[in-house]
C-alpha cells in the first residue's frame, strides 16, 4: 500500500490528469475517477473474489446466454464504466446492460453506456466510498438497479431508482433464497456466494 | 441458566428479562438475541447524536422541541413478543405525550437510529431494518463509526427510501430533523 501511494504521488508531479495516471497505476490495483479524484484500492481478498465470481455466475447462464432463462442482458465483470469519458470513471464489481440498450460490447475497455443493473462487493476498507460516493453517483447518472453484497455479514441489499432516489427493495441473508428486480426471473440461493 | 430454561421453558422474553446487566436482548420473530454492551466509539457516535439531537428536538434548545429522544428504549411492537431495542428513538409528543411508566415503549416511534457494528450488521439491516418498516416507524438513520456515514431512509407506501448517505464531516440536516444543521464530525472519534 505503500508503494502504491508512492507510485500515486510520483505520477503526481507530472502533472498528469487523474484519468492518466489511473492508466499509469501498476496491475495490482484498480483506479478510479470520482468527482476529479484518483481513488484506488487492492485486489479484492478471496472471499470478495467468490462472492462476485458466484453472481456472475448464476446471472451468466440464464441473462447472458439465454439458458434456463430469458437472456437479452451483458453481465460483464469489473468494467470500467466511464459515465463522463475519461473524467468520471466507476469500476463496480459487477455490471450488467439489457442489450437493447448496449447491443454491442465495446472495442477497447471503456463502458460508455450507462449500465441497466450494478452490483457492488462490499469491504470494510470501501464501504465508505461504495455508499456515500458510487451509490449517489450511479443514482445521478441514472442507473436503474443496484445490489450491494456484503461478504463478510452475508448480506446483499437490492435498491431500485424511483424518481433520483434509492428504494430499498429487500434485504436478504445467509441462504435466502434470491428473486429480485431485474433478475427476478431466476432464483438462487445466497449460500451461493458464501466461502 | 440452561437447565433452569429446559426445565421451566421460559418464554424467550423471560428468558430476556433474565439475562445479566452486560447484556442487551430482544426479541424478533420469536427468537432472543443478545448483544455485548457496545464500544467506545459506538457510545461516542449515540452521545454525540442525543446531544445533537436531543438539545433542540427534546429540549428545544435551539430547536423547535416537540420529541421525546431516548437512548436504548425497550420497544414492544407486540408486547412481550416482538421486542426491539435500537440505540436511540424519538416520539412526536402528539404520539407520545409521556414517557410510560416501568419500562416497555409500547408506541412506535416516529424515528429510529441503529449504531452498526461488525457483529450486528447482519441483524440491522436485514432483520430490524425490514421489521420497523413493518411496524411504520416514519423515519430510521443508520450510523456506521468505522466507516463514518450516516445514511437516513424514509418509509413511502412501506418500503425504505434512502434520503441521503453522508460522511465525516458533511453537514446534516435531513428529515425528520431538517429544521437544525450539525457536523457529522460530532460523532466520531
Amino acid at each position: 500500500m505503500n508503494l502504491a501511494n508512492t507510485a500515486v504521488e510520483s505520477l503526481n508531479d507530472l502533472e498528469l490528469s487523474p484519468y492518466e495516471r489511473l492508466l499509469a497505476l501498476p496491475e495490482n490495483l484498480v483506479g478510479e475517477v470520482i468527482g476529479g479524484e484518483l481513488y484506488t484500492q487492492p485486489r479484492p481478498s478471496g472471499r470478495h473474489g467468490v462472492a462476485e465470481g458466484m453472481i456472475g455466475a448464476e446471472l451468466l447462464l440464464p441473462f447472458q446466454l439465454g439458458r434456463n432463462g430469458p437472456g437479452g442482458w451483458w453481465i460483464v465483470p469489473e468494467p470500467e464504466i466511464h459515465f463522463i469519458r475519461d473524467i468520471e470513471v466507476v469500476v463496480p464489481g459487477l455490471a450488467g446492460w439489457r442489450r437493447e440498450r448496449m447491443p454491442a460490447i465495446p472495442e477497447g475497455h471503456r463502458f460508455e453506456v450507462v449500465p441497466d443493473w450494478v452490483c457492488e462487493i462490499l469491504s470494510p476498507g470501501t464501504m465508505k466510498k461504495d455508499r456515500a460516493l458510487k451509490l449517489p453517483l450511479y443514482g445521478r447518472y441514472g442507473v436503474a438497479y443496484i445490489w450491494l453484497v456484503d461478504p463478510l455479514e452475508r448480506t446483499l441489499e437490492a435498491y431500485e431508482l424511483r424518481d433520483g432516489a434509492w428504494l430499498l427493495l429487500a434485504t436478504l441473508k445467509d441462504d435466502d433464497p434470491v428473486s429480485i428486480a431485474p433478475f427476478a426471473a431466476v432464483t438462487f440461493s445466497l449460500a451461493d456466494l458464501w466461502v
